[in-house]
């Protein structure tokens, strides 16, 4: 909803306190970090996407002298300053940015979910050490095994072995730790996964190639072991890359805490304190534009409130003293004074924060398919490579290194290298897929969960609904529509815009006024003419009817009234029904008037649909479903769908939502599409196919040649070529995950 | 066999020196923020001074 900027812009308060500096407002000097005398703040921004927003913070903020470094981070939307001198500096330098356009939110980075720098980095040293070893031992190995075709001399292929194993053995000890580390926590936790089994072969692979090189026995298997280290670490970074993008939650809700509260003193004067400061009885002032950093009752002033993400109400609330507010919505047109009546900890807004919290850790982290398989085959290869080992060894004479030699080669042909690039390949080209159409995914493995769901829930406002009032019912006097639009052409209510949108052109009375709550004014030469709710144009009869309504009053003439809805979204019956042609349960949550959504349900033929739900209620609807074991995906955009978007199996939120649901959510649709959601599903679908057949396929050729390698017939050569077929094939295989047939673009 | 004798250290030797760049980059930070190195390029700066020396609007 924009009606909080466009209030901004458009209204001045009328309050004897114009005159204070804009960094009134904020106290974040807390954030500040300090290294002697070198002062550092991490500031969250919100808005910045391309050169021209780099190049404005930047420039705005090392115009100052004292301000040394300002660098912000496009990938993380964080910008780092550093200056000498002054903490409170930090206000100054927060209002900069924000005055340039962007939203920004002060933070701790040790306290804030993140993404890994370090393992990123690690993998990628990984990766290209794995890289560089793996090609340039390859290019060693295949001239021994031409050489072995041909003619080469025996000390030339003892060279070039040695060669290789002097660029194995290092690149192995770096590009290895990975797995390494993985393995032995596994191991310590008497669990396996599949890093173990990987573990494994590399090691004794490079050991059992040392030895057959001290004695000059003509198969090692240098080659091997790099490849599938360089194979693994790809889909490794794939995979980690995917998922970088974590939820975050509590980064987005960082936003939405107003980070300092004006607190009206008894002596009359007001006084920043930092919003955590606030206590239940101090009053706090709050101008228009900004947001209620506690919930309260307001004891002074009549404003109207956009609300519409914190409780999902579409249209702005009216309030007047006496009335209780809510911690984050927006004032809208006059200043308030409102009188706490909860800290900031204990209000609306953190209770939500906490709810999200709650349901990510009971949902715990999804089991994927990779994992599964991994359960299966770790112990079903390592029997089979003890087998290997006792039955050589014992029933025949070669004698144990050689039966040694066997086991290994079991467990390098059985080695999962493609397993590991089955899955991070398909995510990537799934997302791609999604990312064309519109549709963002935020987690990794949110393509497995979305293909595997049974149940579909919706939010209503701006999800099934557009999101903004629509002129249903016009008076049937066309005079009184010009005049309508006239008046309001000047107001920022919805609704107003609603009649002005309609009836473009209008030209607006000079001498409008506006009435917060109530309506729009003017005179003219006829008397005086009104815009506004029933009370205010004087209407006495109230038509019994739940629906929003406003009124024209006009000298010399009936009252003329204008009834207004939400209206549907062009594409939600479509969409809801592709959902259930394919035999899912479809059900509505909203925490609108239980008549608007009675009769929501009854146009889209949804039987299940429930209105007036808090976000606690949304969160146990969704529990309900979970224990009786539906996997259910949530659709919503506020900030009162945060909590049941993360408890769901998997979720997705719009573009233009709040940004607390799109950290909650595993997808974030285009705002004017809710088939976006029916088309994320098919594409999620056939992903899911097809992560099931390259696991197929991986697994395919390890098993078909695991007998080779137990009867020992397997060469290096045979080893790497199994391996680059598999990988290969998985790879290909994964680009079919990209194109789904049918809904939509 | 004479001309190997030296053509691969030296293939290996260049590969290395690949790595060493590459690692240099890592520590660098050059890929912590890959979007914003990418939206970089386009901003106009003729010299990195002018940042400091633009007068306050």
């Amino acid at each position: 909803m924009s009606v909080a900027a466009d209030s901004v812009a458009l209204l001045q308060s009328s309050s004897p306190h114009d005159d204070l500096p804009s960094a009134f407002n904020r106290s974040i000097a807390g954030f500040v970090q300090s290294e002697g005398d070198l002062r550092r703040l991490h500031l969250l921004v919100d808005g910045a996407y391309c050169a021209a927003c780099i190049s404005a913070i930047e420039g705005r903020l090392l115009q100052e002298q004292a301000i040394s470094t300002a660098r912000l981070n496009l990938t993380l939307r964080r910008l780092t300053v550093e200056w000498q001198g002054d903490e409170r500096r930090a206000n100054d330098i927060a209002s900069k940015v924000e005055d340039l356009g962007y939203e920004v939110a002060p933070f701790d980075p040790e306290h804030l979910m993140r993404i890994d720098d370090q393992t990123g980095r690690e993998l990628l040293r990984a990766l290209a050490v794995a890289a560089f070893a793996s090609s340039n031992v390859m290019m060693l190995s295949l001239a021994v095994w031409a050489g072995q075709a041909e003619d080469m001399a025996v000390g030339t292929q003892h060279l070039f072995q040695w060669l290789a194993a002097i660029v194995t053995l290092p690149a192995v000890a770096v590009a290895g730790r990975p797995f390494f580390r993985s393995a032995l926590g596994a191991l310590r936790a008497r669990r396996t996964n599949i890093d173990v089994p990987i573990a494994l072969g590399v090691i004794l692979t490079t050991a059992i190639s040392l030895i057959e090189l001290v004695r000059l026995g003509r198969d090692v298997y240098f080659d091997s072991a790099a490849t599938l280290l360089f194979v693994l670490l790809v889909g490794r970074y794939l995979d980690f890359k995917v998922r970088a993008q974590s939820r975050g939650a509590v980064e987005r809700l960082l936003m939405l805490k107003a980070h300092g509260a004006a607190v009206c003193m008894d002596n009359g004067r007001i006084e920043v304190f930092p919003a955590e400061a606030v206590v239940p009885g101090m009053v706090v002032f709050v101008r228009p534009g900004e947001r209620l950093p506690v919930d309260g009752t307001i004891i002074d002033g009549h404003s109207v409130l956009d609300v519409a993400i914190v409780t999902g109400e579409s249209l702005p609330v009216s309030v007047a003293p006496g009335d209780k507010v809510l911690a984050g919505s927006i004032n809208g047109q006059a200043a308030l004074r409102v009188r706490a009546t909860s800290t900031i900890e204990r209000s609306h807004l953190a209770d939500i924060v906490r709810l999200v919290e709650q349901a990510e850790l009971r949902k715990g982290p999804a089991v994927t398919l990779a994992d599964r398989v991994s359960n299966i085959w770790t112990p079903l290869v390592h029997a089979v490579a003890i087998l290997t080992l006792l039955g050589w060894w014992l029933l025949t004479d070669i004698g144990f290194s050689v039966a040694l030699l066997h086991a290994v080669s079991v467990l390098i042909i059985a080695c999962p290298c493609a397993i590991g690039l089955a899955v991070p390949a398909v995510q990537v080209v799934a997302t791609g897929a999604l990312l064309k159409r519109g549709i963002l995914l935020r987690s990794g493995d949110g393509i497995e969960r979305l293909g595997a769901i049974d149940h579909v829930a919706f939010d209503k406002t701006g999800t099934l609904t557009e999101g903004h009032p629509h002129v249903t019912v016009w008076p049937d006097d066309r005079d009184a529509m010009e005049i309508a639009a006239r008046l309001a052409a000047t107001s920022t209510h919805p609704a107003a815009r609603a009649i002005s949108e309609a009836v473009p052109g209008a030209v607006p009375y000079e001498d409008a006024a506006e009435h917060a709550g109530d309506g729009i004014c003017a005179s003219t030469a006829q008397g005086e003419i009104r815009l506004g709710r029933a009370a205010f144009c004087g209407v006495a009869t109230p038509v019994a009817d739940d629906r929003s309504e406003l009124w024209l009053s006009r000298p010399g003439h009936d009252a003329a009234r204008f009834v207004f809805e939400d209206p549907l979204r062009g594409d939600a019956r479509a969409s809801l029904g592709a959902f259930v042609e394919k035999g899912l349960s479809v059900s509505i949550l909203s925490g609108d008037k239980p008549t608007v959504v009675h009769r929501i349900g009854t146009a889209l033929g949804v039987a299940n649909a429930q209105g007036g739900l808090t976000p606690r209620d949304k969160l146990e609807a969704l529990e309900r479903l979970r224990v009786a074991g539906h996997h259910v995906f949530m659709v919503g955009d506020g900030i009162n769908d945060a909590p049941a978007l993360a408890a769901a199996t998997v979720s997705a939120s719009f573009a233009h939502g709040a940004a607390a649901s799109q950290s909650a959510a595993d997808f974030v649709l285009p705002s004017d599409r809710l088939s976006a959601a029916v088309t994320a599903w098919r594409i999620s679908r056939r992903a899911l196919g097809v992560i099931r057949q390259n696991l197929v396929l991986a697994a395919l050729y390890n098993i078909a040649l695991v007998p080779v390698a137990v009867l020992g017939l397997v060469t290096p050569l045979g080893a790497a070529v199994a391996m680059a077929a598999s990988s290969l094939t998985v790879t290909i295989n994964a680009l079919r995950a990209g194109a789904p047939t049918g809904f939509g673009r | 066999m004479t001309p190997q004798l030296f053509l691969v250290p030296i293939a290996l030797t260049l590969g290395a020196l690949g790595l060493l760049a590459f690692l240099w980059t890592l520590r660098n930070g050059q890929y912590d923020d890959l979007d914003g190195a990418a939206h970089r390029i386009l901003i106009d700066n003729e010299r990195p001074e002018e940042l400091h020396d633009q007068r306050p609007q």
